[in-house]
């Protein structure tokens, strides 16, 4: 475990820790020492409110994410993560340093810090001394704030941080936004997303506060960035607490909250808490010692998958600003038009969940550089992160209630264990990730449908998730058992649908045939390529066939993918 | 937000050859396990050492013991686990792994083991309540006690430390060799599919866990023995001799194959 010793805003190294190999300067103003960029800014009735003590938990925040950014984590043949944990020792002056001193309130920090980044942390707080050297510069911006804001929240410009932006919105509270900006290539795209929200929904409203904490001139020797929502959740509380609100949103989808390993050689942190319900938690802890009164810092979107989060779009007609967010975990240097890699994480998640909610042509393939379905996914992180991702859908979605607790136990760590509806709440987190696993099946079942003809013919790369998945259809059907469909005819001559018998031509029969077994057997979709080969039949298209049937687009319908059919089957 | 951190297994001979069998015959978890535990062998024996890995242990034994206890609550209490009569199942987990996660705060040099011995414990934990038929959603604190108390004589505690070190093993051996399996879909004979790397995950995870096996009789004899001994107060010390002999148990055996 490598010690690294971080002395800010010119403070000397403490004795105790002299002998640390690793001594870094967070200083703005030394030249030949580390440079950094920290300015905060906010509207004039914001500043005007900001305690001394929130500006230090501001301060505190930023220099713990830029020390985050400075001090490596090993590199990627660590097989037993002897540097992934670093032991982090901050020297940083305060206004107060009795206070930041205190046990309860450093055990609070240290604790709070561990979890999110696995890291040991320690801080000797000094006196701060109001000077030109003091790098934390506070700008006034000239704009209001349109009325009382009722809530605040921290907006990344991603499409979760958008839901709860705009749900806040619906809900009459008048969102306050406060954006943390790491690197230039979030702040376009962000803008523009804020311009056409603005237009939309309240000309005046959605009022922001901007914080620029960033290594300058130095590229980061860490990305990984384990503090930046300790960065986001402080600013927020401190922007809240100014404002004279308690109600502070820091939203990210409930799957990507609680962040399941999808691979085994995720351990702790290595797969990311920034707002994991057992983060939220410390960090209110934090906050309330800090604030010495409750804040409410937590996640709107805990329980609900991505697809889930879109619904919130849907009442205010907004589902094509999905188009606008962005969440690729790799922003830099993306061309405008194709602003997501499509292979990390973030990419991954979304494009399953737009698909999954059917608003591919807000997030069509084209924004991504890598279509993970039908091109090559290369060795490294893309094929290891969208295989990976899919398989641990599949591992998930045999699983009863209780085994989901027995294979996961990470999910008992997103639980208060004093809350009176701890079980309840456990239960709930589990019935989401069930979802979850239903909805990634489904849609890689539409995709393999879909591409069934180029599959047969060879025509897609060995390496594309469908040609990786296809395999899988034959584990589905052994685990998934068999379904009751249709009552039917001998012959298909006539079926029951919804209490109703509703005759079938001789045509239609080996159709709904197909359709009904494979449903049965719980096979993915079929594409109108794949039923017409099957089927020897000689119409043009199933609406050809079924158009004028009232059974067409009430029993036989399209799944996730335009000419990919199922019955629509409870 | 929602990041993953990878890694790959390093190029050396040893790491090689691991590589290799996963790509040629993964379905064979005993071999890949075997080839592993020679690469992996002086981080394995190091784990002797390892402060979270013995507290994890030594937490079982004594929650094990304090089931037979009139004043569980008392006892829990004195292990750190401040709970009310009522608490959930799952609010009893999720105090330990808090209780676990304050512990291994104050020696941060144990590193990935410490959550997988966290993870190990609680695995252990929920499948013993799971064990006796209700729902883990629907018990309190009495149904786990009374699935404790059972598992609190010689034979019982045997399956309990074969659930525990079985799990940590089996945790341990994944998460170097899920560092490879993926990048190898697709691109080699054995693993065509994202199926077929499932398989070969589940097949290493299985061959750990009943590798395990062979801690049972020394585990319930060092237990019958110990707790007699101490009426009840096995000490973090005289579990640290019984997670050594465990993991060289283990580690011989998997070499064995």
């Amino acid at each position: 475990m490598k010690g690294h010793v971080f002395a800010c805003e010119g403070l000397s190294i403490p004795s105790e820790w002299s002998r640390v190999p690793h001594r870094h300067s967070l200083d703005a103003h030394n030249e030949g020492k580390t440079v950094t960029d920290f300015r905060l800014e906010l509207p004039g009735p914001v500043l005007g409110n900001l305690s001394p003590r929130m500006r230090d938990l501001v301060r505190i925040a930023s220099y713990c994410f830029l020390a985050d950014e400075s001090a490596s984590r090993g590199g990627e043949a660590d097989v037993y993560l002897k540097d992934w944990r670093r032991q982090m020792l901050m020297a940083i002056p305060v206004s107060d340093p009795d206070f930041w001193n205190a046990s309860d309130v450093s055990l609070a920090l240290r604790e709070t810090l561990n979890f999110l980044t696995e890291d040991g942390w320690d801080f000797r707080f000094e006196k701060l001394v109001e000077s030109g050297t003091v790098q934390m510069r506070l700008v006034e911006t000239d704009a209001g704030l349109h009325g009382q804001p009722g809530c605040v929240v921290l907006f990344s410009g991603g499409a979760d941080s958008l839901c709860a932006a705009l749900s806040a919105h619906q809900q009459d509270r008048n969102p306050f936004l406060v954006s943390h900006r790491a690197s230039k290539a979030a702040i376009g795209h962000r803008r523009d997303l804020l311009t056409e929200v603005r237009r939309r929904f309240a000309r005046q409203g959605f009022r922001t506060a901007d914080a620029v904490v960033s290594l300058k001139g130095a590229d980061a020797k860490e990305n990984t960035q384990r503090t930046r929502s300790m960065l986001y959740a402080s600013l927020g509380t401190a922007v809240g607490i100014a404002l004279g609100i308690d109600d502070i949103r820091l939203a990210d989808n409930g799957i990507v909250s609680v962040n399941l390993p999808f691979t085994d050689q995720a351990i702790g942190a290595r797969a990311s808490r920034s707002t994991h319900p057992k983060f939220l938690l410390l960090f209110r802890r934090l906050a309330g010692l800090v604030a010495e009164a409750d804040v409410s810092v937590w996640n709107p979107l805990w329980n609900q998958t991505r697809p889930e989060t879109f619904d919130l779009l849907k009442p205010l007609a907004a589902l094509d600003l999905v188009s606008l967010t962005h969440s690729c975990a790799h922003p830099r240097g993306r061309a405008r038009m194709q602003p997501h890699c499509g292979t990390c994480s973030q990419c991954i998640d979304r494009r399953f969940g737009t698909m999954e909610a059917g608003i591919e042509e807000y997030d069509p393939a084209e924004a991504y550089e890598v279509d993970i379905f039908t091109q090559p996914l290369l060795d490294g992180e893309p094929r290891t992160m969208a295989t990976s991702y899919f398989r641990h859908a599949l591992r998930m979605y045999d699983l009863t209630e209780d085994q989901m607790i027995n294979e996961y136990p990470q999910l008992d760590e997103c639980l208060d264990p004093s809350s009176k509806t701890v079980a309840e709440d456990g239960l709930e987190l589990v019935r989401m990730h069930q979802r979850h696993a239903k909805g990634v099946i489904s849609v890689m079942a539409s995709q393999i449908a879909g591409h069934a003809d180029e599959l047969a013919r060879g025509l897609l790369p060995a390496t594309c998730l469908v040609s990786l998945c296809a395999g899988a259809e034959k584990e589905l059907e052994i685990d998934r058992g068999r379904r009751k469909g249709l009552v039917h005819g001998e012959n298909y001559e006539s079926i029951v649908f919804r209490g109703k018998s509703y005759a079938l031509t001789p045509v239609q029969r080996p159709v709904m045939r197909l359709l009904n077994e494979a449903w049965e057997r719980r096979d993915p979709p079929m594409s109108w390529g794949v039923i017409r080969d099957r089927t020897e039949s000689l119409s043009r298209s199933m609406s050809d066939m079924f158009g004028k049937s009232p059974l067409w687009k009430r029993l036989i319908v399209e799944a996730g993918a335009r000419g990919v059919y199922t019955l629509d089957l409870p | 937000m929602g990041h993953i951190r990878l890694g790959r297994l390093p190029h050396r001979l040893k790491w090689n050859a691991v590589v290799a069998l996963l790509g040629e015959t993964p379905a064979d978890g005993a071999a890949i396990a075997r080839a592993t535990t020679e690469a992996a062998e002086r981080h394995l024996i190091s784990l002797r050492d390892d402060p979270a890995l013995n507290y994890c242990f030594w937490l079982l034994t004594r929650v094990t013991w304090a089931a037979r206890s009139d004043g569980f609550l008392t006892e829990l209490d004195a292990l750190g686990l401040t709970l009310e009569a009522d608490t959930p199942t799952l609010g009893f987990i999720a105090a330990v792994t808090d209780r676990v996660r304050t512990q291994a705060m104050q020696d941060p040099k144990s590193g990935a083991t410490a959550e997988m011995a966290s993870l190990a414990l609680r695995r252990a934990l929920t499948e013993t309540v799971g064990q006796q038929g209700p729902s883990l959603f629907g018990t309190a604190l009495s149904d786990l006690r009374a699935a404790f108390r059972t598992y609190s004589t010689r034979e019982h505690f045997a399956q309990l430390a074969q659930r525990f070190f079985g799990d940590f093993l089996a945790r341990t051996l994944c998460s170097y060799v899920d560092k490879e399996i993926p990048n190898l879909v697709g691109a080699s004979p054995g693993l065509r599919t994202v199926g077929d790397s499932r398989e070969a995950i589940e097949a290493i995870d299985r061959h750990a866990r009943e590798t395990a096996f062979i801690l049972r009789d020394f585990a319930g004899g060092w237990y019958s023995k110990h707790q007699w001994e101490s009426q009840g107060a096995i000490t973090e010390g005289d579990t640290r001799a019984f997670v050594a002999y465990a993991l060289r148990k283990m580690r011989s055996e998997l070499k064995r194959g």
